[in-house]
């Protein structure tokens, strides 16, 4: 529990409190042990001591952040960013958080869509105007680059009629400034380029092995057989008993593993897909005796599920569902394992707002949030929500492949055994590749 | 007046504590468990039994307030309460934690209130600004609890707890009404650590009250007359409000209180509060013999302080900072000789 880097900022801080920089400097320690409401007072402090503007600027950045992260109340963090602007006008950071906060926020809080895009697009336009004065930060790293902001203005433009400036911004950004962006980045932006179906304006780098089409196309599963049980590195109950599995990227061990091989488990599947290809339950189903309620929008789907598959399938629009309800005819106060897996990621995070997590609780939640698609802001307030319900990130960024982090596996602890926890827990914001979790080396 | 007056810039107790060989160490539980959001106004009591232990207050809030010139306001004041949108109560939850000699959290838990829980009727909800400490071979929490009718009506509530396989059980819940009708708030009441069931009710005029958790109810065994009241002429008429435990020392006791004030906005929420504490030293017979001049612990508008204990030659001091974080002082007590003191 001893942490001798905070414990070391607050001695400098307690004999100079007002010194920006040592405020500063406290704060970012908080901040990095996730104690954001005492991180907030420190970088609020420093705004208001420091002659510096751009570290007021910095600091009033991270406030807004630490809110953020905490998820208190979306219009006061608007207001925070307002003033963050009125602060310093002429910088490009902050008008990106806006066209963020507008995406996500925008429609719940203002009166018609248009009203947003329009926002976003003026937001956006300002801070490309401002691009020039963009400076490194200290420690805030919410701004991936000026190409973020001149994403928002195309991907905007065009719901407001834009339609020629938005094609051509797409273009220009893949193709003159991909090797300047990150991952996720590139990948919104194709996606953009084929839903706008301007593809064949693409010009890719013939040097490269694979264009970012055949990467996005490259759904790789990562599959359990026997012959891995001595690399398993949690070996549960009945694990030994274990021929194959199913899920495309471990999950159904994973169940297992935190419940120690529970039979006669519960879930709820939200998004089932296939019977067996890709499935998380039915080796949860087939081999340790799970009752389940699996849904899914694809009335073919269901119908395949429904011949194969002795558990409840419903053939529903999971964002119209009224899970109280389905959970309480299912009958059970606690049940050991959810998946929220639908498309696109906020459609899943609109599902998970309306599960009961208030009433119910859930020993293993796997949540697919598609952060390589879509970027990290389902991933992040997600993290928030489920936060505050208790439940507890296990395992972050899980990826089938090494760059492409696609959910997040939680646990309520008081639902699992808490040394299982501890020694399944790898939470650091890295993509994990989850064979090299679940595994040990073939060595 | 300027900020610079209302907030004097070498009145910092711990820098002080640690010019004499004190610590400061920051109490933390993780995130996991708390969310992020605020942890404050922490209490202390050295058990025989059960060791060292700490009570901090989470709350399930943040508290946005900007110091100084106030230049950078939240959306709707100098400060303000941050809840969740769709959850605006001003909830709290204690954490009973074990401290190595270090003064390290080596065990937290959550104490578990739920025999004696019903659904809040108020705002505020919880025990707030509990202090701890063991009467008759029995441990206690004492705090305010706002939140059993529509009113919000506060009284200090006494509740034993039990530590039972690394869990910490609420096992009673006596609520103390007082002997007046229609007061509204009671809280802040410092318990005397070497008298079993008598708090210090008010610090100055002193009203020590003998609490009957039987029947519900006290008496005031000593209420010293209004003119005897220290601080109306001598310390700018302020109020003595409750802090710490009241411990012995010497030949008396000692305390720290806390006084308020509120700078005036005419616009926005109006809210904002700047917290000075003081040592308040006592003689047997309960007449101020000592009082501290008032000073900030870590300089900020918002401290508070609700546990002091004796620790060979240190005082050991737990106090909240702008309701977000939680901090521990190891004080030597020769910072006693060097701290300023008013002229009675």
């Amino acid at each position: 529990m001893k942490n001798y880097k905070l414990e070391e900022k607050l001695n400098k801080y307690i004999f100079d409190p007002r010194n920006s920089v040592l405020n500063f400097e406290l704060a970012c320690e908080y901040f990095d042990v996730k104690q954001y409401a005492a991180a907030l007072s420190y970088y609020l402090r420093c705004a208001e001591l420091s002659d510096d503007d751009d570290l007021v600027y910095e600091s009033l950045l991270l406030s807004w952040d630490c809110m953020d992260r905490i998820g208190r109340n979306k219009t006061f963090e608007r207001g925070q960013l307002l003033h963050i602007i009125s602060q310093s006008p002429h910088r490009p950071e902050a008008y990106l958080m806006m066209c963020q906060w507008l995406e996500f926020n925008g429609e719940a809080r203002i009166e018609s869509k248009q009203e947003v895009f329009t926002l976003m697009y003026t937001y956006a336009s300002i801070g490309i105007s401002n691009e020039k004065n963009q400076k490194p930060f200290r420690y805030f790293n919410r701004y991936p680059g000026y190409y973020a902001t001149r994403f928002y203005k195309a991907y905007v433009g065009w719901q407001i009629g834009k339609i020629k400036e938005s094609e051509d911004g797409m273009i220009d950004l893949y193709n003159n400034h991909k090797h300047n962006m990150t991952e996720d980045y590139k990948v919104y932006i194709y996606n953009n380029i084929v839903n706008l179906r301007i593809q064949d304006r693409v010009i890719e780098n013939k040097n490269e092995n694979n264009s970012y089409e055949d990467d996005i196309k490259n759904t790789n599963f990562v599959l359990y057989d026997k012959s891995k049980f001595n690399r398993l590195k949690f070996k549960f109950e009945g694990s030994e008993k274990i021929d194959k599995n199913y899920a495309q990227a471990y999950q159904d061990i994973f169940v297992l593993s935190m419940l120690n091989g529970k039979k006669n488990g519960t879930y709820l599947e939200i998004g089932s897909s296939l019977p067996y290809y890709g499935s998380n339950t039915v080796l949860l189903e087939k081999e340790f005796d799970w009752e389940g309620i699996s849904l899914d929008i694809d009335q073919n789907v269901v119908d395949q599920f429904k011949e194969k598959r002795n558990n409840k399938v419903i053939c529903k629009d999971a964002t119209k569902v009224d899970y109280k309800r389905l959970l309480d005819e299912f009958g059970h106060k606690t049940i050991d394992y959810l998946q929220v897996d639908c498309e696109p990621a906020h459609v899943t995070y609109d599902i998970l707002l309306r599960i009961p997590l208030n009433k119910y609780k859930f020993g293993i939640i796997t949540f697919e949030h598609d952060s390589y698609e879509f970027g990290p802001s389902i991933r992040d307030i997600s993290r928030q929500y489920l936060e505050s319900f208790g439940y507890v990130l296990v395992v972050d960024n899980v990826s089938p492949l090494n760059n492409k982090p696609f959910e997040d596996w939680w646990v309520h602890p008081d639902l699992i055994d808490f040394e299982i926890i501890n020694k399944m827990k790898l939470v650091d914001g890295k993509t994990k590749n989850i064979e090299n979790y679940i595994l040990n080396d073939e060595k | 007046m300027s900020w610079e007056q209302l907030y004097p810039k070498e009145n910092n107790l711990v820098k002080l504590s640690l010019e004499n060989g004190g610590v400061i160490k920051p109490l933390i539980i993780p995130n996991e468990f708390t969310g992020g959001t605020g942890l404050c106004n922490v209490t202390i009591f050295k058990d025989e039994v059960e060791g060292l232990l700490i009570n901090i207050r989470h709350v399930g809030y943040v508290m946005h307030h900007v110091e100084f010139n106030q230049k950078y306001w939240g959306l709707w004041g100098a400060m303000q309460y941050m809840n969740p949108e769709d959850y605006c109560y001003l909830e709290t939850v204690n954490y009973m934690c074990r401290l190595n000699n270090d003064l390290d959290i080596t065990q937290y838990n959550k104490i578990n209130t739920s025999k004696f829980d019903k659904e809040p009727l108020w705002d505020f909800i919880g025990q707030e600004d509990v202090r701890i400490f063991r009467w008759d071979n029995k441990f206690y929490t004492c705090g305010v609890r706002r939140d059993i009718d529509t009113q919000g009506t506060g009284r200090m509530e006494m509740c034993e707890v039990e530590f039972k396989d690394n869990k910490i059980i609420e096992v009673t819940r006596d609520r103390i009404e007082v002997p007046e009708e229609g007061v509204y708030l009671e809280k802040n009441w410092m318990p005397v650590l070497d008298m079993p069931y008598h708090f210090i009710r008010h610090a100055d005029p002193v009203e020590l009250m003998k609490v009957d958790c039987e029947n519900k109810s006290c008496v005031a065994v000593i209420k010293k007359d209004p003119s005897e009241k220290i601080a109306n002429v001598k310390l700018d008429d302020c109020d003595l409000r409750g802090g710490s435990q009241v411990i012995p020392f010497g030949e008396g006791r000692l305390c720290i209180t806390h006084e308020c004030f509120f700078p005036f906005h005419p616009v926005g929420n109006g809210k904002d509060a700047h917290y000075y504490h003081r040592f308040v030293f006592y003689d047997k017979d309960w007449n101020i013999v000592k009082v501290s001049k008032k000073f900030k612990f870590m300089d900020a508008m918002i401290e508070f302080n609700c546990g002091l204990a004796e620790d060979g030659d240190d005082l050991l001091i737990t106090f909240g900072y702008q309701d977000n974080a939680a901090y521990i002082l190891k004080m030597p007590k020769i910072v006693l000789e060097k701290i300023e003191y008013e002229k009675l």
